[in-house]
């Protein structure tokens, strides 16, 4: 076992040297045991304020203890800015100068990198569902579209997009089921697809194209937790867990290259260069991505 | 739409109860423009009135919800304690406020508030962007006429989200058991989403068993400079200084032996015979800039100072001799009284 562990060591150190490479296929390059106590120095240190650390983009929040305000601070811990929001905050996300913020109440906040509310999105106002609440959301890095998931009988998948100083929006897909919990929309680094699990299936919104569509519903339907990252420019790693089942992945352009099971108590994607990492509780799985 | 609120109608008030009461539904028509605000044609959609597993109550009270034993602790049962112990302080916002109120489960079971249906459940780490679910694990259910109730505890387990559609009493999960308790006890806020409005739930409450007053713990002046805390020491008056004040308060609502807190609900001030502040406690606005308390713009950090004291509103005070009385008033109409001489030059 130990030499097992040693030669996957090596061969992880060896591999991991390789750039990464526009990708088709996903390779297990080694797994490794995870070290706990990483020596990296909190950002959060200097910060006197209390409340839920979080760093996404280069950027530093703290949350606040009733999910319902938020405060921005620099690395150094010093203040930006600070915000509190009418409701409990139900799905974020994050670019390196934008922030979203979906709302239990139904509503969507879109904020610039000063904290400042740029866009205030109420979907109750465009489509008729009897509930109001955001299940998901995702902002482009350019933030040019938003994408929503909302709402309770009936449930959409929404896309918003930039119009002037506005949103627009310019698509809704009705959902025959619905979820009742948070779920991860992403969009790829590019910003020409979002990608978000559905109760009906995996969503996927095509930029260029202006349409959205259901794919993959007997992989991605029904009760499951996905989280998905982008990598590479048009390219998504996901992780979907389904009972207690996990299985991985990768969907390009809407299309699913590849799922295969893994490490049942994996529970995080981190993208690296030269692929990504799924780390469970003890151990981590480094995947290299390779050319077809 | 004929509304009223079913759980105050049933309940056997005493005749100041009646007062309050109707001072509440005033302060709420009033709050919405004279909209009616809790909406029900027959019967309510949030039902209170068999809650006698009521432990304590404040509107809005602080939680920690790393730590939610704290709730089994009177002194955690109010507004004022809240605002103290809120945590959250940074260097521009301050502290914040919170809604919410604290109820006893049925052993270690969650009862629904009302019929429904299961909006929004939260049993995960993080939220769908990647942010820690700093509420820890809740649950709201959307109730008809715009209501959304919420639900969480210490290691909440939320119920399956398969059954969506809810009846009154049934257990949307289950939670740990509170210290020297067998029942769990567990943070319940109430959104009234038609009329963009937290409100306090004691509306829905009858029959508080709390016949202990609130206590003014201190009262401040606070200028731009200094602080003035009132004292009241025989022979003795204080001096500051003529010009504008911000009036600050600390209350607290504690309990007795097993009675029920009913938390804080109204505050009053009067300066040489003038009423200069009178705020109420029954419901917290939402607006573009947060939560409004006490009719004092948003955010929350607004309605309360960094030590946690409730800002009752500015006054210019004059020189001269003044006297400043605070009367505090919990939901269940008992009185605190605070006088305050000073003088100004």
């Amino acid at each position: 076992m130990g030499w097992a562990i040693m030669m996957a060591s090596l061969l992880y150190i060896l591999l991991a040297q390789r750039s990464l490479v526009q990708t088709q296929t996903i390779t297990l390059i080694g797994a490794q045991p995870v070290v706990e106590g990483s020596a990296a120095t909190s950002p959060f240190q200097a910060a006197p304020i209390f409340g839920f650390p979080y760093t996404e983009n280069s950027r530093f929040f703290i949350l606040r203890p009733d999910q319902q305000g938020l405060t921005e601070i620099k690395k150094d811990g010093s203040f930006l800015w600070s915000i509190e929001f009418g409701t409990p905050i139900t799905a974020d996300s994050i670019s390196a100068s934008l922030s979203a913020w979906g709302l239990l109440d139904g509503s969507i906040k879109i904020l610039d990198e000063v904290g400042r509310i740029i866009a205030a999105l109420n979907p109750s106002s465009e489509v008729a569902s009897k509930y109001g609440c955001v299940y998901g959301i995702a902002v482009s890095s350019n933030g040019a579209i938003v994408a929503a998931l909302y709402g309770i009988d009936p449930q959409y998948f929404l896309i918003y997009a930039k119009n002037g100083d506005g949103y627009r929006l310019v698509s809704s897909r009705k959902l025959d089921k619905q979820v009742r919990n948070a779920q991860e929309l992403a969009f790829s680094t590019d910003g020409e697809f979002a990608i978000g699990r559905t109760a009906d299936g995996l969503a996927v919104y095509d930029v260029a194209k202006k349409q959205s569509k259901i794919v993959h519903p007997a992989d991605f339907a029904g009760e499951a937790e996905l989280q998905v990252k982008p990598i590479g420019k048009d390219g998504f790693v996901f992780l979907l867990a389904k009972g207690d089942k996990r299985f991985s992945g990768l969907i390009r352009k809407g299309a699913l290259e590849a799922l295969f099971p893994v490490d049942g108590a994996v529970a995080s994607i981190r993208i690296e260069e030269s692929g990504f990492l799924l780390a469970s509780g003890n151990w981590a799985y480094r995947y290299k991505v390779s050319a077809r | 739409m004929k509304r009223a609120i079913s759980a105050i109608e049933k309940r056997k008030a005493l005749p100041w109860r009646k007062v309050l009461r109707g001072i509440a539904l005033s302060i709420l028509l009033s709050l919405c423009g004279g909209a009616p605000v809790f909406a029900q044609e027959s019967g309510a959609p949030i039902n209170l009135v068999d809650s006698d597993t009521i432990v304590r109550f404040g509107f809005p009270v602080f939680l920690d919800y790393m730590a939610l034993e704290s709730i089994g602790s009177p002194q955690n049962g109010n507004f004022a304690d809240l605002a103290r112990s809120s945590g959250f302080d940074d260097s521009a916002g301050g502290k914040y406020l919170e809604t919410g109120v604290i109820l006893q489960g049925i052993g270690l079971n969650i009862p629904s508030a009302g019929d429904g249906e299961l909006l929004f459940i939260q049993n995960a780490q993080a939220l769908s962007g990647g942010m820690p679910a700093a509420a820890g694990n809740f649950l709201a259910i959307a109730h008809r006429d715009g209501f959304i109730s919420l639900y969480s505890a210490k290691d909440f387990i939320p119920s399956s989200a398969s059954k969506t559609e809810i009846r009154k009493g049934d257990s949307i999960g289950i939670a740990a058991r509170a210290p020297g308790s067998e029942n769990a006890n567990y943070l319940f806020r109430l959104y009234d989403g038609k009329s963009r409005l937290w409100a306090n739930p004691a509306l829905f409450i009858q029959g508080f068993n709390d016949s202990v007053s609130p206590k003014i713990t201190q009262i401040a002046l606070l200028g731009e400079k200094e602080t003035y805390i009132a004292e009241n020491r025989k022979n003795v008056t204080q001096m500051i200084p003529q010009g504008s004040y911000l009036l600050a308060v600390s209350v607290v609502d504690p309990r007795y032996r097993n009675e029920s807190i009913s938390g804080l609900f109204r505050l009053k001030a009067v300066l040489n015979g003038q009423i200069i502040a009178d705020k109420k406690l029954d419901a917290a606005r939402v607006t573009e800039n947060g939560l409004s308390f006490m009719e004092m713009q948003a955010p929350s950090s607004n309605s309360v100072d960094k030590a946690g004291r409730l800002l009752l509103g500015k006054q210019f005070l004059p020189s001269g001799k003044h006297t400043l009385e605070v009367f505090a008033y919990d939901y269940a109409g008992n009185e605190a009284k605070f006088t305050w001489q000073f003088s100004a030059r």
